[in-house]
């Protein structure tokens, strides 16, 4: 056999190999790569309330409500909404600053602590945006088409 | 037109883009400059090399 | 005609011709993207004006990748078929992928700040794009810790061969897990979900770059070129 493939083969064995591996210990890890859990998810792992989790969905329409909270002596306002993957629903409570992009009916990710059964307490809120890019305009004749239908 | 003054008028978000292009240009920049006088000085210094390698 | 390229020398004479070309049709691009980023496209209705981020930041992360494959398929080429060629095209890649992938990180980072609300987060995506950037700088510095050039071309050949797993990663790492990044926009199989009217400005930008990318490529190639033409006769001084 010619030195050259020799050598292609051996490489091509070698990726092969390496390949599988990669692909074996992704799966493995795949609970530790994902960023986010879902509502659902969350309600089937039983989740101990001292551990700091993510949780990632849609924020419900017309869910958001603040209201003024004392705490230490401090007024402070609470921001609560719900967040949806359309099977489940979480409540998320969070005290601090929204990000811009936060809206009813947008993706968002939340970091903090699960409360009791359904409740969820944030430390932080992260706004997620889908892949949809589009002018203002547009949006506003998409959503009426939308709202016909 | 509009879309530019709007643009200019954005303020935080003005200054987000505005630094973001200049990041990527400056580093795009600094390859493009750094790769030319890295192949210039090669080439001067080839140039010489021939000059001597003549001379004997 | 390959084969005809493959000589470095007729490649160095090709070149010398075609780099002015490249180098100006990416400035035309430029300066035409430029007006189509910040004149002739409308912002978002969700991220407003910080969507004309996305204009320099989705090419960039396309380019980080391409140019990985360039190396990839380089590095194979040279431990199989022992091209010098192809040593000489991957070693001056690294340096031009390294910066895409560093303005990628960057630009993605400024424009994380405004929509997601935190500059960085260790999600699937992101951690994946910096270890290219690793990779990348792992590539370089085998690239140049060795005096023997052929030891250095195949330590960082048979890097840049273990790296190739990285890049199915970054692609799809967002339909794998769930991350804080968004899907792709534009993908093969399903129309894109960007608006035509700034898609425009998104591709006049990626050719832009696709050429300042081939002309910063050629010249770094004609320096290795004659950085060996140089060792040679250095060597044969010597004898």
């Amino acid at each position: 056999m010619k030195k050259k493939n020799k050598r292609l083969i051996t490489i091509l064995i070698f990726m092969t190999f390496f390949a599988f591996g990669s692909v074996i210990l992704l799966f493995n890890l795949r609970e530790n790569l994902i960023f986010f859990y879902s509502p659902t998810e969350v309600f089937e792992k039983q989740i101990e309330t001292t551990q700091m989790i993510r949780v990632g969905g849609m924020v419900k329409n017309e869910s958001l409500a603040k209201k003024i909270k004392t705490i230490e002596g401090r007024q402070l306002e609470e921001i609560s909404f719900v967040i949806t993957d359309f099977e489940n629903e979480l409540v998320i409570s969070y005290i601090g600053i929204l990000p811009d992009l936060f809206k009813e009916g947008q993706g968002v990710v939340v970091e903090g602590f699960l409360k009791n059964v359904g409740k969820f307490e944030a430390k932080t809120v992260l706004a997620k945006h889908d892949e949809n890019y589009m002018p203002p305009e547009i949006k506003d004749i998409k959503s009426i088409k939308d709202n016909k239908i | 037109m509009n879309y530019f003054l709007n643009f200019i008028n954005s303020g935080d978000h003005f200054s987000y883009v505005l630094s973001s292009y200049l990041i990527v240009f400056f580093i795009i920049f600094l390859i493009f400059i750094l790769s030319n006088t890295k192949t210039k000085k090669l080439e001067k210094e080839f140039v010489n090399l021939i000059k001597n390698e003549e001379k004997k | 005609m390959i084969f005809n390229l493959a000589n470095p020398l007729r490649f160095q004479r090709l070149t010398e011709k075609i780099e002015p070309i490249t180098l100006n049709i990416a400035i035309i691009l430029l300066l035409v993207g430029l007006f189509f980023c910040f004149f002739g496209s409308p912002p978002d209705y969700l991220q407003g004006e910080t969507v004309r981020i996305m204009y320099i930041h989705v090419p960039c992360a396309w380019f980080s990748l391409m140019i990985y494959s360039i190396i990839a398929i380089c590095s194979i080429f040279s431990i199989v078929f022992k091209h010098t060629l192809a040593d000489l095209i991957s070693r001056s890649c690294a340096p031009i992928g390294a910066c895409f992938t560093l303005a990628t990180l960057l630009s993605g980072s400024i424009w994380g700040k405004p929509t997601w609300g935190t500059w960085w987060v260790w999600d699937a995506r992101l951690t994946s794009e910096l270890v290219l950037l690793v990779i990348y700088l792992g590539l370089i510095i085998i690239n140049n810790a060795y005096e023997d050039k052929s030891k250095a071309d195949r330590y960082s050949s048979i890097l840049a061969i273990i790296g190739i797993i990285n890049l199915p990663i970054i692609k799809w790492s967002v339909d794998w897990w769930s991350t804080l990044h968004q899907p792709a926009s534009i993908s093969k199989f399903s129309s894109p979900s960007i608006d035509p009217s700034m898609l425009l400005p998104l591709f006049i930008m990626t050719f832009s770059f696709f050429f300042f990318f081939i002309s910063i490529l050629l010249v770094r190639v004609r320096g290795e070129i004659i950085q060996r033409k140089i060792e040679v006769i250095r060597f044969n001084r010597m004898v």
